[in-house]
Parts: C-alpha cells; structure tokens; sequence
C-alpha cells in the first residue's frame, strides 16, 4: 500500500494535462471526493440563503443592495480566506494575518501622507513587508519545528505591536487618514451600483487559486504535503519549499485586503484586522477543508466565505434583537457546518 | 591578559575601565527610554531643577484614537512641567480588563510613584486596587469611566473626565431638537459600562423628549473590520424603515454609518451624530453631513490630571473635586474653528 501510495505521488509529475492530476495521487476513492468537496459547502450556503430569505425577506435583504450587502462582505473575506485555505490543505496556520492587515493600512497610509511616497510604491512596500513576515513564518515553522499556531501567534502579537509603536511614533495617532485618487486607487474601490470591486478581486484569486490545486505540479505537492507529510517528503516533494510558499502567499494575501481596506475607507486603523483571525479559518473550514488538511477546494472556501458573509450580514436584516447577536451567528454557522457536512458524507457514499 | 601590561598600564586599564562603567550607569539613571512590560511606556521631560515627580496612568492600550490622544496629553504635561516622569500601564488587548486592569494597578502600587491616575472603567474590580493605592499613601486621581460616581469614596483626591451618560444625554438632544423621532444607538463594543452608560443616556434623552429608541449591538467579531460594520448599519436601517436618527460611540464607526446611509439610499432621510472625534469627522460636521461630534477631550483629561499630579506633588495644589472635561458638542458652526487649530493625535485620528 505504501509502495502505491509512493508511486502515485510520483506519477503527477508526469500526468497528462486535462485529467486530474489530484485522483491520481490519491487513489481513485478519494479521488471522487475530492473532485466534489465543494458539494456540501454549496448546500450549505443554500440553504443559509433560503433561511435568510424567509426571515429578513421583507427588509430588501433579497434586493440587489441587500445581496451586495453580504457579497461584499463574503469578498474581502475570501481575499484572505483563498491563500489562507491552500496553506492549511498543506497542513498549516496563520494567525499573524490579523496584524498583517492593520500594518499594511498604515504602511501605505503613512507612506503616502507622511513622507509623500507615491501610492503604487507604498502598496508595493506593504506588499513587500508583508512577503517578508511570511516568509518569517515560513522559515520559522520549517526550521524549528514548532507547530505554525504557535509562531504564527508571535508574528500575530510583534506586528501588532509593531504597526502600534511605529504609527504612534511617527504620527502620534492609530488611525491615519488617506485622500488617494488615480487609477490604483481606482482598482481598488470602483463599484457597480453597490458591488464592490473586491468581488472582482475575490474571483480572480479564487480562479487562480484552484488553478494552482488542481492544474499545477505545485497544487499536488500541497496536497500531498497535508495528506501525509512523510510519504510526501520521500516521494520527493519540497515540503519545505511548499510551505514556505504559502505562508508568502497567505501573508501577501492578507496585506491585499489591508490595501484594499485602506483605499475603500479612506485610511489606515491599527485596529483592524483582527476579526479576519477566525472569520478565515472559518469560512475555510466550512468550505471543506479539513483542519488537519490534505483536502480541500478553492469554489468550497468561495462558498465557505459567502455563508459567512450571509450569516453575519443577514442576522441585522431580520430585524431580531441585536444583543442576542452573537448568539445567532454561533447557531447559525453550526448549522451550516453541520448541513455542509451532512451533504458531503451523501455525496461521497453515493459514489 | 596581554603579557605587554605593566604595573603603569593595568592603572591605566583599571581607570579606563571605571570610566567606562560611570558613563554607562549614567546613561541608564536617565533620558526616556520604553519600558517593556505587558505595555508600559516612560517619557521623562528633562532640563528642570524642579523635585522630578513620578505619575503612573493605569489605562487602556493607546490603540484607539481616544486612548492614544489622552497618552499624548500626558506626554505632553510632562515635558512641558519638566522633570516629570510619566508611565502608562495597560494590559495589551482588552479581553479581559477586569482582573488585567486591577492587576495593573497593583503593579502600580508595588512601585511606589508619586501620583497614580486610574481610568476605572470597572469599579467592581478596579476598586480594592485604587482604595489599596490611597492607603499606601500615594497620591491618586480618577480619570473618565466610572470613577465619576466612584472617586470619592475610594478616597481620590479628584476625577478628571467626561460622563460618559451625559454624553448620550446630550446626544439624544441634539438629534431630538432636530426633530428626530426613532433613534438608533450603535453600540459597538457591548458589555462595554462606559458605551452602555451612552447608550442609556441617549435613550433617556429621547424618552423625555417623546421619542423611540433603540440599542444595535455590533458583535466583536465584526467591530473590527470596517464592511462587516457598515453593513450591519445598513441592513439594521432597512430592516426599521422608522429609525431617523443614529447615534455612533466612535469616530470611525461615524463614517461607516454615512457609508452605510449612502449606501441604502437613504441619505437626508437620517441624522447621524457621534461621540468622539477626527479629521474626516470634523469635515462632515462641517459639511453637514454629520449633525455633530462629541468631544470627550482625552487629552485634555491626560494633560490636566498630570499638571494637577505634579503641582499636588510638589507644591501641595490642587483642582478640587470634578474637572468635567466634556462632553464638548461640535457643531457645525464650530467645525471649521476646530479643523484649523487640529493637530495631529491631539483630538484623536490625524
């Protein structure tokens, strides 16, 4: 069983183009899962929507205002939530993109406004700081060992405090005003009617993203280095490298969002951020990958983040009483993980 | 040892030495330099032969712009009265400010400054810990939360602050008397006593003048991240077409509801107005697109209670009583005024 899992890891290198290479490296039982992780995560968004609809029907919550409402909400959460998820397929969390947001608003808001850096190399700067702290991560976990929850933690904790200390020092304030205009300001914050343009954003990473897991060599490795990171490392595959990777991109992932915040709102907050922590680690999961990794789906982190987006948004359209708010998310998001994954054990015992 | 020392060099050696260790001992005795506790930061204003007084601020993390402007106040005091050394004490997150904030303050004590300013947010826990302090024989004011109702009685020598539910009285008046008939009080820190104290101000205010009111709780898992905010606004105006005035506890949270009225379609039918300030703020006020900001004056509650701390300390002075520093209402006639003399961090966002 072994010597076939070796060779079936081997075998993606050399799979023909247009049949998945995924089914190949993991047997063909696993394989049809996998082709449908997203089923689940797709019923449950369904049915989230069809509960809201009955509940807050009346309030415009099934306008096309009201749908951007949770769409837009759903985006920039799958901005983060996209790069995230392909890290923890290959086993691995990142809870320093919190602070990655907050730091790269200011970054590019104090950039700008304080030392009259043009607003494509400040982003660029935020960018590339936040690349840098990644690649910290990365580093960091390969090296020591030591579980990514726990350093990625640190890193959560020190640029927190950095991005407090440096903006407090150079401009005596946390939140730092942005006036930008121009066609990278522009991409940032055009909208359709009320759809924002990180929806755009959103898709175009979600298409890149599952490109990546299911067309590329790479896509491979990182499932395979989820799955079982030995058999992985012996077939050959630079586990070290992949997840070096992808701590980059996650942490560059976030830092786009901390962009987009800042043009969308008009400046930097050192506060921000910090509700993105869970809230991606949540619509990944509830988009059906597994928190111990090696599956997983990039349409199912698209569905896992509009689930969210619609609950969280949802919840103020019914009108209910707001104190008991956080109750009806915490039932809310359990009974669409719940319908998610009652649905994804249907669709794989059916085959 | 080189063989090369002599009787003569090792004097030398020995000499050089002492030097040495005298100009690094004196460059730790002074100057300002951060302090690493769980957030503890010194500024020392330096070049005064007046007695150097030390003052501790027991507070909240100064990563809001209402916390980092009364920091600067207290900064400020301390360089301007020279030869005062100020620190700031906060738990570096506020999810669990009970038992961080008492812990704080017995920290305080244990180091024995001249004077401890304590923001009691939480009398119930803070309380022991500031009545502990008085007895040690330290110098201790109040300042802002519910020390208002507190400072006296735990044997303070004054408060320093804004009521915070004379703020949401003052509020629910100024959008009554602009003919507000449902209001709306975004609570986005709930479980907060000092936004709660608003938000029952608010609807006081508005009771007595024949108006409806009501209370939006923005859960924590949203407050931080500015769509989620502006959403939940939106959807809770179009869920209560009857709202027609909304009240915002914060300066940010200000302009997530304007985004939020723009964004439903509903601009003019709604008046907004907020607690606390900034740039884009005082700009709306002044455009009329915000009905007014509350000013708390942070830093002057940070200034004015060090200049009382430092005079207390050394010639025996003192304010008597309550120095309110708010609730100071901006309106739009005011705005411009106030933009002009606005420096950065003093009124909160730059």
């Amino acid at each position: 069983m072994r010597a076939e899992r070796h060779e079936q890891l081997r075998r993606p290198v050399d799979a023909p183009r247009g049949r998945r290479p995924v089914a190949h490296a993991l047997g063909s039982r696993s394989a049809r899962a996998v082709l449908r992780p997203e089923f689940g995560a797709f019923v449950g968004t369904v049915l989230i929507y069809l509960f809201f609809v009955a509940a807050a029907g009346g309030s415009g919550f099934v306008t096309l205002n009201g749908t951007a409402s949770w769409l837009n909400v759903a985006a920039e959460l799958g901005i983060v939530a996209l790069p995230l998820s392909l890290l923890m397929i290959a086993g691995e969390f990142d809870l320093s993109i919190g602070s990655i947001i907050a730091g790269s608003s200011l970054v590019v808001s104090i950039a700008v406004t304080r030392y009259g850096v043009p607003l494509g190399a400040a982003v660029a700067l935020a960018l590339a700081l936040a690349g840098l702290v990644g690649l910290l991560n990365g580093i960091v976990t390969v090296k020591t060992g030591l579980p990514s929850f726990i350093v990625t933690l640190a890193t959560y904790l020190s640029v927190a405090g950095l991005t407090l200390g440096f903006a407090r020092l150079l401009t005596g304030t946390t939140q730092v005003s942005l006036e930008a205009s121009g066609p990278l300001h522009d991409a940032f914050t055009v909208t359709v009617g009320q759809f924002g343009i990180a929806i755009v954003w959103w898709l175009a990473l979600a298409i890149l993203a599952s490109w990546i897991l299911t067309r590329t060599r790479f896509g491979n490795w990182v499932l395979a280095t989820g799955g079982d990171l030995e058999t992985a490392r012996s077939a050959g595959v630079p586990i070290h490298r992949v997840k070096v990777l992808l701590f980059v991109g996650t942490a560059m992932g976030a830092a786009l969002l901390g962009v987009l915040q800042t043009m969308e709102y008009n400046g930097g907050d050192a506060s921000r951020g910090q509700s993105y922590v869970f809230n991606s680690i949540i619509a990944v999961v509830i988009g059906g990958v597994l928190l111990h990794g090696g599956y997983g789906s990039a349409v199912g982190v698209c569905f896992g983040a509009m689930t969210y987006g619609l609950v969280s948004i949802g919840v103020f359209y019914t009108g209910w009483n707001t104190d008991w708010v956080q109750l009806f998310l915490g039932v809310l998001l359990l009974a669409a993980v719940l319908g998610n994954n009652f649905f994804r054990k249907l669709a794989t015992r059916a085959r | 040892m080189s063989p090369r020392f002599t009787g003569g060099g090792r004097v030398v050696a020995a000499l050089v030495a002492l030097l040495a260790a005298a100009i690094g001992l004196g460059a730790c005795g002074s100057g300002s330099s951060g302090q690493s506790t769980a957030a503890g930061s010194t500024t020392a204003g330096s070049g005064s032969t007046a007695k150097p007084v030390h003052v501790i601020n027991v507070n909240v993390p100064p990563n809001a712009p209402y916390s980092s402007a009364w920091k600067l106040g207290t900064e400020q005091a301390a360089k301007d009265l020279g030869n005062v050394t100020t620190e700031w004490l906060a738990p570096s997150d506020l999810n669990n400010p009970g038992p961080d904030l008492a812990q704080l303050g017995r920290a305080a004590v244990a180091k024995h400054p001249d004077a401890i300013i304590f923001a009691n947010y939480l009398p119930d826990a803070q309380g022991p810990g500031i009545r502990a302090a008085v007895k040690a024989g330290i110098a201790v004011w109040e300042a802002n939360g519910g020390g208002q109702f507190n400072w006296e009685r735990d044997g303070a020598l004054g408060f320093f602050g804004a009521d915070e539910r004379q703020s949401g009285e003052q509020s629910g008046r100024l959008l009554a008397q602009a003919g507000v008939h449902k209001g709306l009080c975004v609570n986005h820190v709930p479980g907060n006593p000092g936004t709660e104290a608003r938000c029952a101000g608010f609807a006081d205010a508005l009771a007595a003048a024949g108006a409806d009111s009501k209370v939006l709780t923005i859960p924590s898992s949203d407050s931080s991240n500015p769509t989620a905010v502006t959403q939940d606004i939106k959807g809770a105006l179009k869920a209560d077409g009857a709202v027609d005035g909304v009240y915002t506890l914060g300066s940010d949270i200000a302009e997530f509801a304007l985004k939020a009225l723009d964004d439903s379609g509903e601009a003019g039918k709604v008046e907004i107005g907020t607690s606390d300030l900034s740039v884009p703020v005082l700009k709306d006020v002044r455009d009329g697109k915000l009905l007014f900001a509350i000013d708390q004056q942070t830093y002057l509650q940070g200034y004015l209670s060090v200049v009382a701390a430092v005079e207390w300390a050394r010639y025996g002075l003192r304010p008597i009583g309550v120095v309110a520093t708010g609730p100071l209402p901006i309106m739009q006639q005011d705005a411009a005024r106030v933009l002009a003399l606005q420096s950065s961090g003093v009124r909160g966002a730059g």
